[in-house]
């Protein structure tokens, strides 16, 4: 196999598996958020940014891999 | 793929240092705040202006924020000038590439300025300084405890029975431990930042570089996306780096307060056992 086709599968296949749980977590902080809401719409203006900042942590993991990516792309 | 490089390119160098096109960047962006913000602040007074009511605000909320971790207010207001320095410089230089004409600039056949946060070798010096503060001060104000929590010899010394000296031994093997994830704090701090920014800078790159005709309409989503990315970011970081120095330094501190009698929010106001 060409290196440049051995680069693509590897950050293809990064990005793929990387992105699944990221997608998962956040959507669960969403989903109790939302229940919170539900429950109690008066709160919803302390519970969104706090929602907000939650998510950005969980995207973390993601962006990790995007990162491998990238170097296994353009760096090596 | 040739949206935008990895690697910062250097211009040109001072000496042994090699100046890139972040580094540029980074110094451009200092001195416009180093003008700006002062000329913005001159018409303070009692009665705000809208600008002015609008930083207050912000302030308040990062107050409490660092009320929160650090315990009490005059320790927050002690740490809030580096922190809030970092949280600015860090939101400006997320969005610089709203700033017309800042991409476009060409020197030779390079660009001259690129966002200082798509630079990892800049978000690993931010991560960087956050550690080195937060040590620092440590060391400061409670040397010896400080080395005491990583090589944990005081159990050793304590050990009675045969399965105290067992659980001694195994702490101090595993303090060193605790080292390495300091260093995981470091890396996670700066890749975070690092990998959201440079994304949007890829995106945006390889969008308007399909064909003509996505040049101005198609990209303008994920230019808000990033605009959006960029706050969120500079915020993230900033909460972050309150908490990795607030973890640090707080046991020193309100050890050394509850000697001198002062009582601060979260703790008892008597000294507390240390093993």
């Amino acid at each position: 196999m060409d290196p440049l086709v051995a680069k693509m599968f590897a950050a293809a296949i990064v990005m793929g598996v990387g992105s699944i749980g990221p997608a998962l977590a956040e959507g669960m902080v969403a989903a109790k958020a939302m229940e919170a809401i539900g429950r109690n719409p008066a709160v919803s203006d302390k519970l969104v940014p706090n929602m907000i900042v939650a998510m950005a942590i969980c995207e973390t993991c993601g962006i990790f891999a995007l990162v491998i990516a990238l170097i296994i792309l353009f760096a090596i | 793929m040739e949206a935008v490089s990895l690697a910062s390119h250097t211009q040109f160098m001072i000496g042994p240092v090699p100046i890139t096109d972040g580094v540029l960047t980074a110094f451009a962006i200092t001195l416009v705040l180093a003008i700006l913000l002062p000329l913005l602040m001159r018409g303070a007074g009692v009665i705000p202006t809208r600008f002015q009511s609008a930083m207050e605000a912000f302030m308040e909320f990062m107050l409490r924020t660092f009320t929160t971790a650090f315990g009490n207010e005059e320790r927050a207001r002690a740490f809030a000038p580096l922190l809030l320095t970092l949280m600015l410089f860090i939101a400006i230089a997320n969005q610089l590439s709203f700033v017309p004409l800042v991409n476009q600039v060409v020197l030779g056949e390079h660009h001259l300025f690129r966002l200082p946060t798509t630079d990892l070798s800049a978000t690993i010096a931010l991560a960087i300084l956050v550690l080195v503060i937060s040590h620092g001060i440590a060391f400061a104000v409670a040397p010896v405890r400080h080395i005491g929590d990583y090589i944990k010899v005081g159990h050793l010394l304590h050990a009675k029975t045969g399965t105290q000296w067992m659980l001694a031994l195994i702490e101090l093997f595993l303090g060193p431990l605790e080292l390495l994830s300091e260093l995981a704090k470091v890396l996670s701090l700066s890749c975070r930042l690092f990998g959201n920014i440079f994304a949007g800078e890829v995106m945006v790159g390889i969008i308007t570089g399909l064909s003509a005709y996505t040049q101005f309409f198609v990209v303008w989503p994920v230019n808000v996306l990033g605009l959006l990315v960029g706050f969120v970011q500079a915020f993230v970081f900033t909460l972050l780096s309150t908490m990795m120095i607030a973890n640090t330094i707080r046991p020193y501190l309100d050890l050394r307060d509850a000697k001198l009698g002062k009582v601060t929010e979260g703790s008892t106001g008597h000294a507390s056992v240390h093993p």
